[in-house]
């Protein structure tokens, strides 16, 4: 499989558009400054920083608690501290920027909601709470797979295992594995559904493997709950934007891609900006294979405001570096995995969901050199063989009227 | 008495005032009800066969589950019947014309495809793999074969005027066949599923769709005593030399039936191959739900079952083969370009597509009985569609890895590449026919008619019965053939006028007409 990788990698390379001007340069450390407080204990904090030109891009990368990601720009050459004791420990203000962030965002992989799909439509019915379990991350115990660090990506790679819901006392067997990555250039990533990345974004791949499902619920689906924290107007909703496209080049299959935006912020010198997007294609895979025949869609569903701080909150590192702030954006997000007719969860025991966190405008996909190439082809060589077909009978023509002409004479 | 051999020549003048007389009545093979008869049990012919081709498909979930089988040993059942056919149908349609004869080869594929069956019923009910896969294999030999071999036939019987309805109407049969399996499989299992379970119920279930093939066998029967009636009555063949087939003959074969034949290799790859994709195409694309994503993807074969014959009859009145041909393949290359470049509403694509599809079909095949001569039909028919699978095949296979590794845009872009390809050849053997046969295969009947006659005319004008023989075949047998020396000479003591030997005439079969 990895050799197929490197190939669909080095075809995504050969591919991918140049002439996106701006690269950053990355840096990224695992617990950073924690020496003596980390030893021993198993925490999983990576900081990853891209610098460009007039600005640097943190993100932070927690799994204690929640799964989360905070993402601050700042003026180049910030710093980030964080005070080990507190953050452990989750109290407030205990991350913070060597000088403030112009903007910042975090999101949170809040819950996994098991339903069940009685009559088959793929869709999580909210009100439903009788068919409805909640696995809360947390209860997760996540384990480093594996890191790479260099200056052109970051791979982390995540897994939890071995559930244990203390406040309910619910066990699980199965894993949730997660993948992170960041980037330093615009292309596409090397894993389907091979997403279009900026140097601004950090990929995250969930795949649900061989997670035990309620035995009571006959068709089990899963969706995945975010949260969204940070800058924003919080009155606003995200802006959900579901775009289609002729290409399904890169996402074999797929022809869509969803965006969601939020909502405009105010910077200092009073010019509104964008913020930050996720961006996916809805597609989920049912094995490790992620060709097409094992693919099955995702829905997602309109964005929810949230009132105050949850626990989930309080249990991640967003509050670590929120704290108590007031006017925050603060909305949950719902994506359901599956649709209609393929099987449930319990045909494969797996399933995968790919999105992008990123900051500024999400990039557009155009078709690839290679596809304008063979349209070009195909739109040429017929032009071609008529003008030569033509050219010929012309040619052929012409004796022949002589010959008449002749004749006649 | 049919076709007893006749000795002395007062008892054949007998006959023949017998056979004139027989000739006259209503069963006379010159006459409709006896040729309509014989078509139909021709498309009824390939019935067993096409019915029992997707017997698994039909009852792929209870194949899984009652079998135990996985989807990748599953679909070793289709293959098994496919791969084999790159050089078989070769083999089976050349036997028909060099050993056989079209009226025992019928009979024997059609057994062929029958013991099959019945092999794989057999290996289903006791639950044996191997045995399944033989009986697919075998059934495969014989189900292609008969296929050239019904090709062949419907060639015999009605060239000149009805050919390309009747191969619309064996085509429109063929999909009844396949949607009736569809229909019924699965409320005959559920019956049979009330008495016996698993492998024992699949089996029973197979072993009484094996009864289609009976049908078909006796079909096949009925049909070759028909042939062999009106081969009698109708004098066919009689003095002729018999033709030695040897496959060194398919180097002789016109450039423009190769071209047909490239035609049926690019043409057909990207249809049916597109076909076994498009389900998720439509799904994803159109967002369509599963139901009306098969609708849309098995319009085409909905559409050529109904608009096959009629078209066929349309190319009948109207002739321009090739004009045809060229039509239908630039129609597919819009309805591809739509498909792969707009958002327009599938379902005009694909019923563009079905039309094309159809067009090009009923159209395209008769092309092959134009440029062969009669007595090479079977090997010209078991080539055209021995590299038609080839093609299905590799192409099937390319095709799904495209779509994993390049998506639906790529695959359409390979599916419109390789439909350039075949308007392209389309170009070439229209240049080609108006080059060397002075446009004969783009010429409505008439045309085609006074062609003949004015080729057959030294002939006809020493023997008035020879017309008719001249205006069946000529362009086929005598001009596409002038590798033969012996039709040569005759062709040049014809031309000066000089006494042909009687029995060297017409060096080939006449077709029924």
């Amino acid at each position: 499989m990895s050799s197929s990788l490197t190939v669909s990698l080095l075809l995504v390379v050969a591919l991918a558009d140049p002439g996106h001007p701006t690269r950053r340069t990355l840096r990224s450390r695992l617990n950073p400054d924690c020496d003596e407080t980390c030893r021993g204990r198993n925490v999983t904090t990576l900081h990853l920083s891209a610098d460009g030109p007039n600005d640097t891009l943190h993100y932070l990368w927690d799994f204690i608690g929640n799964p989360s990601v905070l993402l601050a720009l700042t003026p180049p050459s910030t710093s980030l501290n964080i005070s080990w004791e507190d953050y452990l420990a989750r109290r407030e203000n205990s991350v913070h920027f060597s000088e403030k962030p112009t903007y910042s965002f975090g999101m949170i992989i809040n819950k996994i909601i098991e339903f069940n799909d009685v009559n088959d439509t793929a869709l999580i019915d909210t009100a439903d709470i009788a068919n409805m379990n909640v696995l809360h991350l947390e209860y997760f115990n996540w384990q480093r797979v594996s890191l790479t660090q260099n200056n052109d990506f970051v791979y982390l790679n995540m897994e939890g295992n071995s559930y244990h819901d203390t406040a309910k006392n619910i066990s699980r067997y199965g894993s949730i594995k997660l993948s992170l990555r960041g980037f330093c250039t615009l292309d596409h990533a090397d894993i389907v559904p091979h997403m279009l990345h900026t140097e601004n974004s950090t990929q995250i791949d969930i795949i649900l493997d061989n997670l035990q499902t309620n035995e009571t619920f006959s068709n089990s689906r899963f969706a995945i709950e975010l949260l969204m924290v940070g800058g924003g107007d919080p009155d606003i909703l995200m802006f959900v934007d579901p775009k289609k496209s002729l290409d399904d080049e890169h996402t074999p299959g797929i022809f869509e891609i969803v965006e969601v935006r939020t909502p405009p912020y105010r910077e200092l010198n009073g010019a509104l900006n964008g913020g930050a997007y996720l961006q996916w294609r809805p597609v989920s895979y049912n094995s490790a294979l992620r060709d097409v025949t094992s693919s099955t869609e995702t829905m997602q569903y309109s964005p929810k405001r949230i009132s105050k701080y949850t626990n989930a909150v309080k249990n991640s590192m967003l509050y670590c570096y929120y704290g108590n702030a007031t006017n925050l954006l603060l909305q949950k997000l719902t994506i359901s995995l599956g649709s209609k007719g393929d099987g449930f969860y319990k045909k494969t025991n797996y399933l995968t969901w790919t999105f992008i966190i990123g900051y500024g405008t999400p990039p557009e996909e155009r078709f690839s050199s290679l596809v304008i190439m063979i349209i070009s082809i195909g739109l040429g060589l017929p032009l071609l063989i008529m003008v030569i077909t033509g050219l010929y009978l012309c040619i052929r023509r012409m004796p022949k009227q002589h010959g008449n002409v002749y004749l006649s004479r | 008495m049919e076709g007893g051999v006749v000795e002395s020549s007062v008892s054949t003048e007998t006959n023949r005032w017998e056979d004139e007389m027989a000739l006259q009545g209503c069963c006379s093979p010159k006459k409709m009800p006896y040729r309509f008869l014989g078509l139909a049990l021709m498309c009824l012919l390939g019935f067993g066969s096409y019915f029992c081709f997707d017997n698994p498909g039909a009852l792929q979930d209870n194949f899984k589950t009652d079998l135990d089988m996985s989807t990748s040993t599953f679909v070793l059942l289709y293959s098994i019947y496919s791969w084999p056919n790159i050089i078989l149908c070769f083999i089976g349609g050349f036997l028909l014309d060099s050993v056989f004869g079209i009226r025992l080869g019928t009979i024997i594929y059609m057994g062929l495809t029958l013991i099959g069956q019945i092999i794989f019923a057999c290996g289903a009910m006791f639950n044996i793999f191997w045995l399944m896969m033989l009986g697919r294999f075998v059934f495969g030999i014989g189900a292609e074969s008969l296929a050239v071999a019904q090709n062949s036939y419907a060639v015999l019987w009605f060239k000149g005027k009805e050919l390309n309805m009747v191969f619309g109407l064996q085509l429109s049969f063929a999909r009844v066949g396949s949607t009736v399996n569809f229909l019924v499989m699965e409320p005959i299992y559920n019956y049979v599923s009330n008495y016996y379970k698993g492998p024992e119920c699949i089996g029973i279930v197979l072993f009484l769709a094996a009864g289609t093939c009976v049908m078909s066998m006796i079909c096949a029967c009925i049909l070759g005593l028909m042939d062999k009636r009106a081969e009698r009555l109708l004098r066919r063949g009689e003095g002729q030399e018999p033709q030695v087939v040897s496959l060194k003959d398919v180097k002789d074969f016109k450039p423009i039936f190769w071209l047909i034949a490239l035609i049926c290799i690019a043409y057909y790859v990207a249809i049916f191959p597109f076909i076994a994709l498009g389900k998720v195409f439509f799904e994803r694309k159109y967002e369509y739900d599963p139901s009306a994503a098969n609708m849309v993807n098995s319009l085409v074969y909905s559409i050529s079952a109904i608009a096959s014959p009629i078209l066929g009859y349309l190319v009948d009145r109207i002739g321009k083969n090739v004009l045809w041909v060229f039509i239908s393949i630039c129609m597919t290359i819009f309805a591809h370009g739509l498909l792969a470049f707009t958002y327009l509403n599938p379902y005009v694509c694909m019923v563009l597509m079905g039309l094309a599809y159809s067009m090009l079909a009923s159209s395209l095949w008769p092309l092959i009985a134009l440029v062969t001569p009669e007595h090479q039909l079977g090997t010209a028919y078991g080539i055209a569609q021995a590299v038609q699978n080839l093609g299905l095949a590799v192409v099937s296979i390319v095709a799904g890895i495209i779509v994993d590794k390049g998506g639906y845009l790529m695959l359409e872009m390979f599916f419109l590449a390789w439909l350039w390809v075949s308007l392209i050849t389309a170009g070439a053997i229209w240049i080609m026919d108006a080059a060397t046969s002075s446009g004969y295969l783009n010429m409505t009947p008439g045309q085609r008619e006074r062609y003949e006659m004015l080729r057959c005319t030294p002939e006809s004008l020493e023997r008035e019965k020879l017309l008719s023989e001249c205006t069946a075949d000529f362009s086929a047998d005598g001009l596409m053939q002038p590798q033969s020396d012996i039709s040569i000479r005759n062709r040049y003591l014809s031309r000066i006028g000089a006494m042909v030997p009687p029995h060297a005439v017409t060096p080939i079969h006449r077709a029924l007409r």
